[in-house]
């Protein structure tokens, strides 16, 4: 650098020094801290905003799956229907699997046949049929092999049978022409 | 549980506390080297005023993870440089700032004012000539009078680099008022 820019420089370099000596407001750190709310505020807002924003989408979601799975066709596994089964209709005697907690609940009055409990519906008379059964069974009276295969046959059945009688049909002679023939097929 | 929980509330209060009285102290102190590097670049009162604040509010989100006082002030000098350059270009209204920035400065007689203005419009005009690093150097420099290390410090740089960039600015500088000196004069 030469002399006359050195010079030139430094009274540039002062110039510049003299024009960047000022202050800023006397309400600048006021500003600042207002600044620093209102952001603080926005985000708060925006935070509450997005929460809601995110709850209305869940909430949609699950309206729009529930929606879908109540459509015709498709079953939902947990929705089997409970059958209330007629007051005179019982349960067997001696069914299996039923301890004394559940017999106690299911006596209770206006107890409903719970989830996960095998039970076997059984009309009156039927349940009546099998309790003969049952005992007849029990005394030896009655032979389960025998009762469930049928009895051999040991001789004709007595209802006369009509012999079938097959009559000779008549048979008619066609006459048929050659032209005719060819006019046909081929 | 509740000993737990009361001792760690209050750990959270007291961590809130000292940042807080952090952030005000670098307000206090720092407050008039912002304004004066948004100047430097805007030369606009309010635009300055405007960068630097929005400075502040950014730095406030930061002031957990630059404890450092040094380091907190550099980090926010080099922000608002960024932020001054980024509002400058985005706006086009210099003539405009370099007038109202000349209004600044009391005029003492007309024909000192005249001069003034004259001086000060070339002094912008062959500072914005300048490549972005070496004037950020000048105007850091000239900023409080700092000294190379102290701009060094600002820019976290060497201080080599920065009498470097301050050598070749003073040459740039002289060169450009010149040329601008020549071209005002032979109109």
């Amino acid at each position: 650098m030469t002399h006359e820019e050195t010079r030139a420089a430094g009274l540039a370099e002062s110039e510049l020094a003299r024009l960047l000596a000022i202050s800023p407001s006397p309400d600048f750190a006021a500003k600042v801290r207002s600044r620093i709310l209102q952001r603080a505020n926005s985000r708060q807002r925006h935070f509450r905003w997005n929460v809601a924003a995110a709850a209305v989408l869940v909430s949609a979601a699950a309206f729009m799956a529930a929606g879908i799975l109540r459509a015709p066709g498709i079953r939902t596994p947990a929705a089997a229907p409970v059958i209330s089964a007629p007051a005179q209709w019982s349960r067997p005697l001696g069914a299996p699997g039923l301890t004394p907690a559940i017999r106690a609940r299911e006596a209770a009055p206006g107890a409903v046949p719970t989830k996960g409990t095998t039970i076997v519906l059984v009309p009156p008379d039927a349940q009546r049929a099998l309790q003969r059964v049952v005992d007849l069974a029990a005394t030896g009276a009655l032979s389960a092999g025998a009762a469930a295969l049928p009895a051999p046959l040991t001789e004709a059945p007595t209802r006369p049978v009509a012999p079938i009688v097959v009559e000779e049909l008549d048979v008619i002679e066609i006459a048929v022409s050659g032209a005719a023939m060819e006019d046909g097929v081929d | 549980m509740n000993e737990w929980a009361g001792a760690f509330a209050d750990g959270l209060v007291t961590f809130d506390e000292e940042l807080e009285a952090a952030f005000e102290a670098h307000l206090r102190d720092s407050s008039p080297l912002v304004f004066r590097v948004a100047y430097g670049v805007l030369r606009h009162r309010q635009d300055a005023e405007d960068v630097a604040q929005e400075a502040f509010a950014r730095a406030y989100r930061k002031i957990g993870q630059l404890r450092d006082r040094d380091r907190f002030r550099a980090w926010l000098v080099r922000m608002t440089w960024r932020l001054a350059i980024d509002r400058w270009r985005a706006e086009r209204r210099r003539i405009s700032r370099e007038e109202s920035a000349l209004t600044l400065t009391p005029p003492r007689t007309t024909d000192e004012a005249a001069e003034a203005h004259e001086r000060a419009v070339l002094l912008w005009r062959a500072i914005d000539r300048l490549p972005e690093k070496l004037r950020v150097v000048v105007v850091l420099a000239a900023i409080e009078e700092h000294d190379t290390r102290e701009v060094a410090r600002l820019l976290e740089v060497p201080e080599g680099t920065v009498k470097s960039r301050l050598f070749k600015a003073r040459k740039r500088l002289a060169e450009a008022l010149r040329c601008l000196r020549h071209d005002s004069a032979t109109r």
